[in-house]
């Protein structure tokens, strides 16, 4: 049984923007357990900056300083995705909300602005009262809808009424603002210029922004498609969106402590972005993400809009001189091309020279410059040596910053690139100073990497073995570990729960599909009287999705002692037919009743019977000695011997057509056979054996 | 079309037939289709056009984010004359009390006069043996849903073949729809066949997602389901749709 990802190939882009992010994330989870410096995984991200990380999470790990995630957030994780780390880092408020009434459109202004009026209107000395309380009214009649525009005239008509000269400049105000929201910009833009001379000082500095506000609007009414997609720069108005630059500004130049000063600064990225003039939008978030808190906006928040409107249209040479924008862009250019979508075209990695050229603007970071040299000699050049040479050891810190931890990181992995024999006191030595937020997962990775490859895997279950994180230790139980080293842990009173019962469970499937049949007799005795029997155990944990499990499925270890494979063909439980099989493993009979029962536990197509990738963690070689037992040998072996009794042979014939069965695809192991040799077994199976049951039930062939 | 080979010599002696289930691989191209899924980051298509329905990523529920809803969409579709569909991709069941109030909101907000919502899908991989503990997840959050709304789901191949009978019926009782993917990246999932062969017991109305570009083979009987309604394609960009990789 496996479980199938779906949506395997979405692409994720943040909501206010309609821009491809071409550059940071998708839907894949699945954790290759391998290094993937280079390619973007977005479920494989790293506490280390890499080019593979997520772009948000390299600029976020670079944001931090000496700040690091808690030690428990990180604990028992080696891979994150952007928002377990940003989520750990910034915990956004308990009442957070992405979506209240009229967010993502001009309507998200709706309440505060006639908040803002009404106190406006009250603050006016001298209006006739029932002026004022006219304005007010109809302010609150209004609820337009940017959704559906036209719709709302509240009751804007009864405003004519008005008498005093500021009465009608609020009157103005309201009927410019019904026509902002209501899409008509013209109108819009129109009347809050013939306010911005108003005697009125709220109206004045208010209109003065709403001007910038209305033009910015009207610059991207087409903009946006019907599905909501962003159709690029050349589907904005460019006269409106320079008007609303020069709005903004000219309102920030005038009202320096006005009331709209971070709502027109944060409008500035949006213009610039509709405008796509990359140079002042870098330079603005350089601004801003060295002073998040000016903004109102979280770090997370603002590192997601970098993602969405900046990354996608970045060039070389855009970014000012902001270190941390400089080396995310840097990194981003060392990745492997990748694009799920085919839009991008691969683009040749970032030069050395680039980087060099960069020692000036990067020297307010100390170690960044050095960094991006070692993470290029070693991405891109492919030049562990130089990866030494640049960065120096330095493992024996009592903790890291993120900065300093990739780089002892990358020096480490640059050691595993050489061979050098000391990578192992290297991992060692960093470990002790690791214990933030995922940073000890990481090096325990590294750690039983290397231990799985100088074939120490029985090192990572010594009794004072450092490597603590549990999937870890899984998978080399699951794939790497032999039987003397599995029957160790199952035996194991010290150990968890868990990593004993999986450790038998290991052991018996393993035992009883390499043939070690009197082993598996006597490890039998190990399963407790109590355990389950459920479908056959799927490491989630290890294998796919989120890596993390909340509840670990319990292992079923009552599979090899409770099944009850009883069939038409009459098998025994497993146990008696292992008995027989140990005394004579050749036994047809057995074998065929060995095939029953993995069949019908569930045992075909087992995903125990895959081996990792080499380059992954457990894809080394199978700690059993031995080859695999495959349900379709074992039917072509008792076909091709002419001695099998005719009950034998035509269960064989009828089980090996049905390895092909129902779709044609063999389920059942071993070296295929084509449809012209099941073609034959078949009419094999109805010519010599017409009257068993087998051929009786068999209509066709796959 | 299905190819039988018949076997004269079976049918001489036997009066049987064997006959063979492999069938024609072929590229699933979107023109053929009528409904499709436009996910965030896909440039829509004129393919669109002729859509029946379409089904519009429009945000997400991600695992790690502490159950928060996040938009996807930066503007709000205006398509008419379609079965619309607000999709919410989810990785975690476990959503922040306010999740399903503001997934409602943006409904409401895509629902208008001239340009009807038709319903909301959940795209979520149920683990095969937690069948019944989503079920009655999708009861609650439909309880929230004015009735106006439809209720469809993303669905597993594997719940076909080894999801128990009661948790399937427990969905059935819940969505007005399920759609299960054949494909895994662009790859159609390996032995999907065998998932497939499993469909016809399936007690919902149930379509197949395919992939634009992908490799698609109809298997036999399909049509013959009476609970089969027809194919989703999942939209790509052109140029990967070109390059056929």
């Amino acid at each position: 049984m496996r479980f199938i990802r779906i949506f395997s190939i979405g692409l994720m882009i943040w909501a206010t923007t309609g821009v491809p992010a071409q550059a940071s994330s998708d839907y894949f989870h699945q954790r290759t357990w391998a290094w993937n410096g280079r390619e973007l995984s977005p479920g494989n991200n790293l506490a280390m900056l890499q080019p593979g990380n997520d772009t948000r999470v390299n600029l976020l790990l670079l944001l931090q300083g000496d700040r690091r995630a808690s030690a428990t957030d990180g604990k028992g994780k080696v891979f994150f995705e952007w928002p377990e780390l940003s989520n750990s880092l910034y915990p956004a408020p308990a009442d957070f909300e992405s979506n209240s009434r009229y967010s993502h459109s001009r309507c998200q202004t709706v309440d505060t602005g006639r908040d803002a009026f009404v106190q406006a209107v009250r603050a006016v000395k001298n209006m006739p009262e029932m002026e004022r309380d006219l304005l007010i009214a109809v302010r609150r009649s209004l609820s337009p809808d940017c959704e559906e525009p036209t719709a709302s005239v509240g009751g804007v008509t009864r405003l004519a009424a008005l008498q005093s000269q500021t009465g009608r400049d609020f009157g103005v105000y309201l009927t410019s603002a019904l026509a902002f929201y209501n899409g008509d910009f013209d109108t819009a833009t129109k009347g809050f210029s013939s306010l911005v001379q108003a005697k009125n000082d709220w109206l004045k500095e208010t209109s003065l922004y709403m001007i910038a506000r209305s033009e910015l609007n009207r610059s991207q009414v087409r903009a946006f498609d019907d599905y909501g997609y962003f159709d690029g720069t050349s589907a904005v108005d460019q006269g409106a969106i320079r008007n609303a630059e020069r709005g903004f500004n000219l309102y920030r130049k005038i009202y320096p402590k006005g009331s709209y000063q971070q709502s027109a600064k944060g409008l500035l990225r949006r213009v610039y972005w509709l405008a796509g003039d990359t140079e002042k939008l870098s330079a603005e978030y350089g601004d801003v993400l060295s002073g998040p808190g000016a903004t109102g906006l979280l770090l997370p928040v603002l590192i997601q809009e970098v993602d969405d409107k900046l990354l996608p249209n970045l060039a070389p040479g855009s970014i000012a001189n902001d270190p941390e924008l400089l080396a995310m862009a840097a990194l981003y250019r060392m990745r492997k091309p990748y694009d799920p979508y085919g839009e991008e075209k691969p683009k040749p990695a970032i030069g050395r020279s680039e980087i060099e050229a960069m020692r000036d603007s990067l020297s307010g970071r100390p170690g960044l410059f050095e960094y991006l040299l070692a993470a290029h000699a070693f991405y891109v050049a492919n030049d562990p040596k130089m990866v030494l040479a640049t960065i120096r050891d330095d493992a024996r810190r009592p903790n890291y910053g993120y900065l300093d931890f990739s780089r002892q990181m990358l020096r480490g992995r640059a050691l595993e690139a050489v061979g050098d024999r000391n990578a192992r006191g290297f991992w060692l030595q960093l470990l002790a100073g690791s214990e933030s937020g995922y940073q000890r997962g990481l090096v325990e990775f590294a750690l039983a990497r290397n231990l799985e490859r100088s074939d120490s895997v029985a090192d990572v279950f010594a009794a004072d073995s450092v490597v603590q994180t549990p999937v870890l230790r899984e998978i080399l139980l699951q794939y790497s570990a032999g039987p003397a080293l599995l029957r160790r842990q199952a035996k194991d009173a010290k150990a968890v729960k868990r990593e004993r019962d999986l450790a038998l469970y290991v052991l018996l499937y393993r035992e009883l599909t390499h043939r070690d049949y009197s082993a598996f007799l006597d490890d039998l005795k190990l399963v407790p009287a109590d355990a389950n029997v459920l479908e056959p155990f799927y490491n989630l944990s290890t294998e796919n999705n989120y890596g993390y499990e909340v509840e670990p499925a319990p292992v079923p270890l009552g599979l090899f002692t409770k099944f009850d494979e009883s069939s038409a063909f009459g098998c025994p439980r497993l146990k008696q037919t292992v008995q027989t099989l140990a005394s004579s493993p050749n036994d047809p009979r057995a074998q065929l009743c060995l095939g029953d029962y993995l069949r019908m536990a569930g045992f075909d197509d087992y995903w125990l019977d895959e081996q990792p990738k080499t380059e992954s963690l457990g894809g080394q070689k199978q700690g059993f000695p031995g080859s695999q037992f495959s349900r379709l040998e074992a039917y072509k072996r008792i076909i091709a011997d002419r001695r099998s009794s005719p009950e034998n042979r035509a269960y064989a014939l009828y089980r090996a057509i049905w390895c092909y069965g129902p779709a044609g695809k063999n389920s059942c192991g071993g070296e295929e056979v084509g449809q012209g040799q099941r073609a034959a077994w078949f009419r094999e199976l109805k010519i010599r054996y017409p009257s068993s049951q087998w051929a009786q039930k068999l209509k066709f062939y796959w | 079309m299905a190819r039988l080979l018949f076997l004269s010599f079976a049918l001489l002696f036997l009066g049987g037939c064997g006959r063979s289930a492999i069938q024609e691989t072929q590229t699933v191209v979107a023109e053929d289709y009528d409904s499709f899924w436009l996910w965030a980051g896909v440039k829509p298509q004129p393919v669109l056009d002729q859509a029946r329905s379409i089904y519009i990523l429009a945000g997400e529920v991600r695992a790690g984010d502490a159950g928060r809803f996040r938009q996807l969409r930066p503007a709000t579709p205006d398509v008419a004359a379609v079965d619309l569909w607000l999709v919410v991709r989810v990785e975690t069941l476990e959503w922040s009390p306010a999740v399903a109030d503001e997934i409602l909101r943006l409904a409401e907000k895509w629902d208008r006069r001239d340009r009807p919502l038709t319903g909301i899908q959940i795209d979520f991989d149920a683990r095969t043996d937690g069948l019944e503990g989503y079920a009655s997840f999708l009861r609650s959050f439909r309880q929230s849903l004015p009735d106006r709304f439809k209720l469809s789901i993303t669905g597993l191949l594997d719940w076909s073949a080894n999801g128990d009978p009661s948790g399937l019926s427990a969905l059935a009782d819940v969505v007005d729809e399920a759609v299960f993917q054949t494909y895994q990246g662009r790859a159609t999932i390996p032995g999907y066949e065998r998932w497939l062969a499993r469909l016809r017991d399936l007690p919902m109305p149930f379509r197949l997602g395919l992939v634009q570009g992908g490799q698609w083979q109809e298997p036999d009987h399909l049509d013959d389901m009476p609970n089969f309604r027809g194919y989703v394609v999942f939209l790509v960009n052109p140029s990967r749709v070109r390059a056929g990789d």
